[in-house]
């Protein structure tokens, strides 16, 4: 089956600032993915690129296997995007202008578009002008749905939504998200958003891909260890793939969280620093401060 | 003291394309001042003058006309009532940019008479005294200032904006023939009025914000609700839902010819008007012939703002950059267009009625610009880099064309017969490189680097 969206060393640049480097991956129908990472470490310009509205610098990207500068009418047909800045007509009604943008496609689901309207509780009749800050990214998400998009591509689509609304967009999500031919790729600063959708994630950290796998073997291979001495602590403690590292005042204590620790690490530790060591899973949240701390 | 003086200062960068207007500015002035300063006698004082004033016109151009409005942005509640003695702050800053717009602009009047006073070449009485100008240019902006001001508040900013060069160019007619206005009594004016301005920005309310912020980006129709019946975007509702109602409505923001025939009308009347109740101006409108450069930069506007607007038909239509880019001009080009033949139509015909004897080179200078207004707007749907060296550059080159060409035009003495032809001609030679090299750029079209303008209102 051909990737919705496959990249090899994408990189971007503008001027001689690089916002992206190297970036390699592929995104399967029936994948979710999240994109997480600070601001500015180039998640928009991520998306933006995969879907032709920036020419890369270098590498490559293809979207359903073509160069997205150059995507056929009948791929961009099968795409939904979300842009983080709202790109609605102001002076339009919002079913006007679902109306019109459905005019582009052959295949636009209204009776779709009402229902979630009604569910999400969408004033159509209203020009989007008018619409407070989460009506009008509803409405965004709404006319990127219309299609029915093989690839929804939303930048941060819940940033201005109250919990309730974030909820419901998020079933809705994880509604499309079991039909196993299409594919979402969603950036989020929510990140308990993301762990509750998403089966992969994206770690974005200065324009490189720190982290692309699935969501349950990220929360798997960073473990916060616990360590209790009967004495002080050397200075260093000698724990491969440290991610971050706290000690108490009393220095006998201290916490580290690692990456990827090997199964006899603990006892390894233990034993080494006569110490009691205990292992803690991480969620998501956490585990994206410690990968910043 | 610190904070009055950077908002001041504010005035002449807070555009990002300020920095170049002041480099390009800066770059005739020093020409000016040098050939001053060695009296070359090569064209003697009014090479000085030309150099300075097209220097000092680059330079003011942004903090004189957008002052007004400038300020009325600079006076949200964030910015003056959460600072102490926030208003009082922007209000003297903004009277030390007003001053120091009317100082700047005596630049080209004092440097050609020093000119004149040490090398002796020229009449020093042809051109002004620096104290006149002072006493002219200060009330001047200071009356224009709050009328921007005020006009940035509704629609009429847009409306009111042709009336400003018409306006600039007519002022020292107008003072002439009344001799109330003599530079002291304009000096007293212009201070009344900048004094009971500043009492009611201090005691007042506080200002409302700006109706229309991103002024020629706005879209049709999104001003105040009691103007849009004008626009026709009432009528946007209704229609079929196709493909070409909706590429017009995501690049023009509207689908309806009426808001361009509208502006066309209007600006039409503003012009028309102002050359039947000033018969000043010789040949009898003569005026009116110049002011179809200005008219131009529309075009260059709308191209601009197309070329960003294009962002949001690039998933819907299925288009290649090319192929959006022959789309965009055809749909795009269509508004200015419209403006345009509506008022250059009705100039060609009060220019035929009053002088018949200069038919040819009316209707070669009228076609002439109608060429240069289609290459102003390939030129602003090439302005795709972000301001970047080559942006500038452009700009740049297009504007020195459009001064050369307007010298050239000399309104207010005739238009010599052969110069229309030649504006024709260049304009004509330049259509086809210009669309290329726009059509070249596009290939490239970053919208990761220009991004439409905020399509963003709400009713206040």
């Amino acid at each position: 089956m051909t990737a919705a969206v496959s990249t090899s060393q994408l990189s971007k640049a503008f001027g001689s600032h690089f916002v992206l480097r190297d970036i390699t991956t592929q995104v399967q129908p029936g994948d979710v993915v999240g994109v997480i990472g600070k601001n500015g470490a180039g998640k928009t310009t991520l998306l933006e690129t995969m879907l032709g509205f920036s020419p890369l610098t270098s590498g490559s990207v293809q979207v359903f296997g073509q160069d997205p500068m150059a995507m056929s009418a009948a791929t961009k047909a099968r795409i939904g995007f979300v842009p983080q800045q709202e790109e609605l007509l102001p002076t339009l009604t919002g079913r006007r202008q679902l109306a019109l943008n459905g005019s582009f496609y052959p295949r636009w689901d209204n009776a779709l578009l009402e229902r979630l309207a009604r569910e999400w509780e969408v004033p159509l009749e209203r020009r989007s002008g008018e619409l407070s800050g989460g009506e009008k990214q509803k409405l965004s998400t709404l006319m990127a749905l219309g299609n029915q998009p093989d690839l929804l591509v939303l930048d941060e689509p819940v940033a201005s939504l109250d919990p309730l609304a974030r909820r419901r967009f998020l079933q809705q999500l994880l509604e499309i998200a079991t039909d196993t031919t299409r594919a979402v790729i969603f950036s989020s600063h929510i990140v308990s958003d993301l762990e509750r959708v998403a089966n992969r994630i994206w770690i974005l950290r200065e324009g490189r891909l720190l982290w692309d796998g699935e969501t349950e073997k990220l929360k798997q291979s960073v473990q916060r260890l616990h360590i209790n001495a009967n004495r002080a602590l050397p200075a260093n403690l000698g724990v491969p793939n440290t991610l971050s590292e706290r000690r108490a005042s009393n220095g006998s204590s201290a916490t580290v969280t690692v990456r990827d620790p090997s199964p006899i690490l603990i006892d390894d530790l233990a034993a080494r620093l006569d110490a009691h060591v205990e292992s803690e899973g991480l969620g998501l949240e956490d585990i994206f401060l410690e990968i910043h701390a | 003291m610190n904070s009055v003086l950077r908002i001041a200062l504010t005035y002449f960068y807070m555009l990002p394309l300020q920095r170049w207007l002041n480099i390009a500015g800066l770059l005739l002035l020093s020409c000016g001042a040098l050939m001053a300063f060695l009296g070359l006698p090569v064209n003697g004082a009014r090479a000085v003058f030309t150099l300075c004033t097209f220097g000092v016109t680059l330079i003011l151009l942004v903090p004189s006309f957008g002052g007004g409005l400038a300020m009325r942005l600079a006076s949200r509640p964030s910015i003056v009532h959460l600072r102490p003695h926030g208003r009082f702050k922007v209000l003297l800053g903004s009277t030390l940019a007003m001053t120091l717009v009317a100082l700047i602009a005596v630049i080209p009047a004092a440097t050609t008479q020093w000119f004149i006073a040490t090398s002796g070449h020229g009449p020093g009485s042809r051109y002004p005294q620096a104290l006149e100008t002072l006493a002219f240019f200060w009330p001047v902006a200071a009356v224009g200032w709050i009328l921007i001001f005020a006009a940035s508040r509704t629609l009429l900013l847009a409306l009111a904006f042709p009336l400003i060069p018409m306006g600039a160019l007519q002022l020292p007619v107008l003072l002439q023939r009344f001799p109330a206005f003599r530079p002291h009594n304009l000096v007293a004016i212009g201070a009344s009025a900048w004094l009971i301005f500043g009492f009611w920005y201090l005691l007042g309310k506080g200002a409302k914000p700006a109706a229309a912020p991103n002024g020629a980006f706005a879209n049709p129709g999104s001003g105040p609700v009691q103007y849009q019946w004008l626009v026709g975007a009432r009528n946007e509702e209704s229609g079929e839902n196709t493909p070409a109602r909706a590429m017009a409505c995501y690049l023009l923001g509207t689908s309806s010819i009426r808001v361009f025939v509208f502006t066309g009308l209007w600006l039409t009347a503003i012009f028309l008007g102002m050359a039947l109740l000033i018969p000043s101006s010789k040949p009898q409108g003569g005026l009116l012939l110049f002011m179809l450069p200005f008219l131009g930069v529309n075009s260059a506007i709308m191209g601009f703002s197309a070329a960003r607007r294009a962002r949001l038909l690039w998933l819907r239509n299925g288009l290649h950059r090319n192929e959006l880019f022959r789309l965009t001009e055809r749909i795009a080009l269509r508004g200015p267009m419209t403006t345009w033949g509506i008022v250059g139509g009705a100039i060609t015909v009060f220019m035929l009625v009053t002088q018949p004897g200069s038919a040819q080179t009316v209707l070669t200078f009228v076609a002439a610009q109608c060429l240069f207004a289609v290459c102003l707007f390939y030129t602003g749907m090439a302005l795709v880099r972000n301001w970047d060296a080559s942006d500038v550059a452009l700009s740049l080159g297009i504007l020195l064309l459009m001064i050369i060409q307007m010298i050239y035009a000399h309104p207010l003495g005739g238009i010599p017969p052969l110069q229309p032809l030649i504006t024709l001609l260049v304009a004509a030679v330049l259509l086809l490189p210009v669309r290329w090299y726009a059509k070249w750029r596009w290939a490239g079209l970053d919208w990761r680097l220009i991004r439409p303008p905020q399509l963003d209102w709400r009713r206040r």
